[in-house]
């Protein structure tokens, strides 16, 4: 006898019936009974609808099941006659057991499982969770205690290993039993009715319900390896994680906010904390989301359909972010332009000095120089390992050309800006300064430290000469162009 | 004595008279479990329907009942239920227990 059933109605009915059937299962006469009770709810169901004239509603079901009575009030009935007694027992409450609460879950079930069966709410044991997680690593964060560092990461991650064992090893709570025995209360028509979830295909009921078994075989052969690729995208992806995370962290990518290696090394004049949440936000959630499809396909939960678009835009915003943040970086390079100036020099004696001036004490023990008949490149190191700064000379090169042309020098530098316009001032700022006096010509030096790593490192002096001029480098280092032997020093030492 | 405790006695008692009324209903005329339903309810014994079923299947595996299927006019063919021999010496010996039964409940109240 057909019955057209509305959803609601049908999920209601459905888990009413399962739970008979699957508690007389193997019992003598079983099937009869179920079938009678069965027969007697398509009956029932027939009159208030008309013989199926109209579509069964969930009331209409509601009304029937409230008729029919209670699961456990039948099954109690059809029980060993033998064990009646008298005693004024209430009803037997079903055994409390652990499952994991599917139909409330947000991960695996787990933490409402647990809420389920202390019977607490799921919301306190999400925020132990959370709570567990997370400030371990903000006191590692805030606080200065880097000592515990190895032991209060590794905390998080013994936590999230501990979640994962309880996943696989608490039972997912799928049957009405299974729904009732996490709670540890009795069930009953309005229960089961609370805990039929809420999908299922609009349906034609019929009074004997077939079973198709066809697809078994290929639904096995699916998940076998829907589960293969799951472990190899949960392995490798949990490996990439493990990886970059010990990168970051040895690297201090997370926990230094002011520069650190990686804006350094490309020099970024961005903000780099957000540089570096975009970076690691993009680097991160594929991985992520690899480890979740992993997840989906081993464990065959059913996955959250949100999780998928919400990585994939958080995602696409943190690389449009970087993109963002490049540009405008990259914008400083769009332009390079070079300085070139010369000047003539006045020359007063036959011997012009070259003195090199700083506000610095030069540095005999660290120091390099590169000197021989026509250049002259010096520099040294200052300060200690955490901050050094750099002192050094714009390279000076020496040209001899005939005693009738004029001897003056060429200031050379090169830089790049937004602009064309921009690229020049840029480079004009940067070129070497230098002034003669008599006969002595001073060149200042140039600092560079962390906070501005490429400064006149572009900047070169040539100087255009008579082939009789004498040339003496006086300070720091003596050199005579042509005369003082060729030398290349390397005293780097550190501290 | 608590009201669940009372409303637990009274249950169990009902529950072990409902065989007994259910062969009674049977002894009169053969019927399909909507009819004994009915009259079951009618008669208060019942509250709710489902319980009906695990009965009727016990009695019927004890052979006390047996059933034919008879075909409907509406909708598909349904059990009738009747009573077997066995059946009928059963509910002998259910009456003689229960005469018993409100005699020596007379006897105590006197």
């Amino acid at each position: 006898m057909p019955f057209t059933v509305s959803e609601d109605a049908y999920n209601v009915l459905k888990v009413y019936l399962d739970h008979l059937r699957r508690y007389y299962a193997g019992k003598e006469g079983g099937a009869e009974i179920v079938d009678g009770i069965e027969e007697r709810i398509a009956e029932l169901l027939g009159e208030r609808t008309g013989m199926g004239a109209r579509v069964v509603s969930k009331a209409d079901v509601d009304a029937v099941l409230e008729i029919m009575g209670p699961p456990e009030v039948i099954e109690e009935e059809g029980g060993d006659p033998s064990a009646d007694t008298f005693a004024g027992t209430p009803l037997p409450k079903p055994a409390k057991r652990l499952y994991r609460d599917v139909d409330h879950k947000v991960i695996g079930g787990v933490c409402s499982g647990l809420a389920a069966y202390f019977n607490i709410e799921v919301v306190l044991i999400r925020i132990i969770f959370a709570v567990l997680f997370f400030v371990p690593s903000g006191i590692h964060i805030f606080s200065n205690i880097h000592h515990w560092g190895p032991l209060v990461f590794n905390f998080s991650w013994i936590l999230v290993v501990i979640y994962v064992i309880l996943w696989i090893v608490i039972p997912p709570a799928r049957s009405v039993e299974e729904k009732y025995a996490m709670r540890g209360a009795p069930l009953s028509a309005r229960g089961v009715q609370h805990a039929a979830p809420a999908s299922a295909p609009r349906y034609t009921y019929e009074s004997r319900s077939g079973y198709n078994e066809g697809n078994r075989g290929w639904y096995v052969l699916g998940r076998v390896f829907a589960v293969i690729i799951g472990l190899f995208f949960l392995v490798t992806s949990t490996a990439v994680l493990i990886s970059l995370i010990v990168a970051f962290t040895a690297t201090g990518f997370f926990l230094n906010v002011i520069p650190t290696a990686l804006p350094d090394l490309i020099s970024l004049t961005v903000n780099p904390v957000l540089f570096k949440l975009f970076l690691t936000l993009a680097i991160l959630i594929p991985v992520i989301g690899f480890i979740h499809l992993g997840s989906v396909l081993v464990f065959n939960i059913k996955g959250q359909k949100w999780i998928g678009p919400t990585l994939f835009f958080i995602w696409l915003a943190s690389f449009i972010g970087l993109l963002v943040l490049c540009s405008f970086n990259f914008g400083n390079f769009r332009h390079d332009a070079r300085y070139q100036e010369t000047v003539p020099l006045e020359l007063t004696s036959d011997t012009l000095y070259v003195e090199y001036e700083s506000d610095n004490d030069f540095l005999f023990e660290r120091y390099w120089l590169e000197a021989n008949n026509s250049h002259y490149n010096l520099g040294w190191l200052e300060g200690k390992r955490e901050d050094l700064n750099l002192v050094f000379f714009p390279p000076l090169t020496l040209i001899r050309q005939s005693n009738e042309e004029t001897p003056s020098i060429l200031v050379k530098s090169r830089s790049f800006g937004s602009s064309e316009h921009r690229a020049e001032l840029e480079a004009e700022a940067t070129k070497p300064d230098f002034r003669l006096d008599g006969n002595v010509l001073k060149l200042n030096a140039v600092e560079v430290n962390r906070e501005d790593p490429w400064r006149g490192n572009t900047g070169s002096l040539r100087l255009y000469l008579p082939s009789d001029q004498v040339v003496i480098v006086r300070k720091p280092v003596y050199h005579e162009f042509g005369v003082s032997r060729s030398r290349k020093v390397n005293i780097i030492s550190s501290e | 004595m608590t009201e669940n405790n009372i409303e637990n006695i009274k249950s169990q008692m009902r529950r072990g008279v409902l065989e007994y009324c259910i062969l009674s209903v049977l002894d009169k005329n053969d019927a399909y479990a909507s009819e004994l339903i009915n009259k079951l309810k009618d008669a208060h014994i019942i509250v709710v329907e489902g319980t009906l079923y695990p009965l009727l299947t016990r009695q019927k595996n004890q052979g006390l009942l047996a059933y034919r299927w008879e075909e409907s006019t509406q909708g598909p063919p349904r059990k009738y239920y009747t009573l077997t021999d066995k059946g009928r010496e059963v509910l002998q010996e259910m009456d003689k227990a229960w005469k018993e039964l409100v005699e020596t409940l007379d006897i105590l109240r006197k």
